[in-house]
């Protein structure tokens, strides 16, 4: 009898029984971490209606869904948890509690192009805190020190939470009249830990942006110092515009109570580059980056983690 | 120093309308990603962590016997103390048996043979260390 080739598709992950052990150790390390911190348990469909799933999506998004008809019926796979809370919050709005704090561990689906090291189904393991009209900005600083117990917890003690708030990128657009290009500037800024700082100039020239106006942004996001010396070079800036100074006070006061949550200042970065691709973030912007792995050796994942 | 192409590992922040598609109620929140598949995989793939754990099991019984009433007994027993116990089930020579246990790393085995149950004890052996002893299946 012909045999059938037992393939896994490339981008999907299928671990070996030891492999699979640890993975889960590591799953579990995090879901532990953000009971600690009484998120509630969400789990929603991997398959959506493509209606609900794609009702604001567009561009690069739309092109990596997974999408299908089963009987006349047009369906999508969730890309993301985020769209799916979304639809949850909005459909059981009157059966939830506000803040409504909610963890979600599970497999999200991107056909993009396959290459080493990038996965077409992978886990997202996320927290999302949900008010009801208003959410005060200290949840802003507690997020990140689930994120430090994460870490910790995992054996890391040599990572950089990195902050920053994108009122401060768009209020500094505004004061240059670049209002209408800010999408793409951030875009541009945002890859120049990976493209460095030439071609960020090069890209910005590209997009017609004024040589006085790229010196500003690149002054801006040249800012070097401790954190608070960062936040005063901010404040020394002086540019008279309400959203660059809101997202000032804002950054301020998150990283103050970042430490009063017992992140320690040395795990903590203020970097004015982060801007994070999407377009939905409106102030506060994290990124965790690993900085020494050396440590790591020595310790715990080793043996349990 | 931060690795080198490892790129952040988590991210997230603040958005001032999560649910504008779905309903008029203004819902503002912020959040955080933990992308654990890319993570692994990058962990792994510079030797950062190491798979060594290769079973979960902290006992494996191995009984040398047919009738298989009191392994499976003893089994119940531990598991409902909160022990993860496998029975070696499968009828197999005896060198097998210890050979997947030391494949599998599991840390102890019990064995079960006539003259255990002949004296109502089992054997329990140590995998690390081989040290080995008997115990009374009542005090189990």
């Amino acid at each position: 009898m012909a045999k059938t080739e037992p393939r896994t598709l490339s981008g999907f992950m299928e671990l070996l029984p030891s492999e699979q052990i640890l993975f889960n150790q590591m799953k579990e390390k995090i879901e532990e971490v953000y009971k600690r911190f009484g998120f509630l348990p969400l789990d929603t469909p991997i398959i959506e209606l493509s209606e609900v799933l794609l009702a604001k999506a567009g561009g690069e998004t739309e092109k990596q869904i997974y999408r299908f008809k089963k009987g006349d019926t047009d369906l999508s796979l969730r890309f993301d948890l985020t769209v799916p809370l979304a639809k949850y919050v909005a459909k059981n709005y009157g059966n939830l509690s506000f803040p409504f704090r909610r963890y979600q561990i599970g497999k999200v689906y991107r056909g993009e192009r396959t290459q080493k090291g990038r996965y077409r189904e992978f886990y997202q393991c996320d927290i999302d805190i949900i008010g009801d009209g208003e959410l005060d900005l200290i949840n802003d600083a507690e997020l990140p020190s689930v994120i430090y117990m994460i870490f910790t917890n995992l054996g890391f003690s040599k990572f950089t939470i990195k902050i920053n708030n994108r009122k401060i990128l768009n209020g500094l657009f505004e004061s240059i009249g670049q209002k209408e290009k800010s999408e793409d500037i951030l875009r541009i800024i945002d890859k120049i830990d990976k493209i460095g700082k030439e071609t960020v100039i090069e890209e910005l020239e590209k997009i017609n942006i004024e040589q006085e106006e790229i010196n500003r942004i690149i002054e801006f996001i040249s800012i070097t110092g401790n954190n608070s010396e960062k936040i005063e070079k901010l404040k020394n800036l002086k540019i008279q515009n309400e959203t660059f100074n809101k997202g000032i006070e804002e950054l301020t006061y998150v990283f103050n109570n970042m430490k009063i949550f017992g992140i320690p200042e040395e795990n903590i970065m203020i970097d004015l580059s982060i801007a994070r691709g999407l377009d939905y973030y409106t102030g506060t912007v994290y990124e965790t980056f690993l900085n020494d792995y050396r440590e790591l050796r020595k310790c715990m994942f080793r043996r349990k983690i | 120093m931060t690795i080198e192409n490892f790129g952040s590992v988590c991210s997230g922040g603040r958005y001032e309308n999560l649910a504008e598609n779905y309903t008029d109620k203004k819902l503002p929140g912020v959040g955080i990603s933990i992308g654990l598949t890319r993570l692994f995989y990058k962990l792994n793939e510079l030797n950062l962590i190491k798979a060594e754990k290769k079973s979960i099991s902290d006992v494996l019984i191995i009984p040398m016997i047919e009738d298989l009433s009191v392994p499976i007994k003893i089994a119940n027993k531990l598991r409902k103390k909160g022990i993860n116990t496998e029975i070696y089930l499968n009828n197999k020579k005896l060198k097998a048996k210890f050979k997947y246990a030391d494949k599998l790393q599991i840390p102890s085995v019990i064995i079960i043979g006539e003259d255990e149950i002949a004296k109502q004890v089992v054997k329990i052996k140590n995998m690390q260390t081989g040290e080995e002893k008997e115990i009374k299946i009542d005090e189990i």
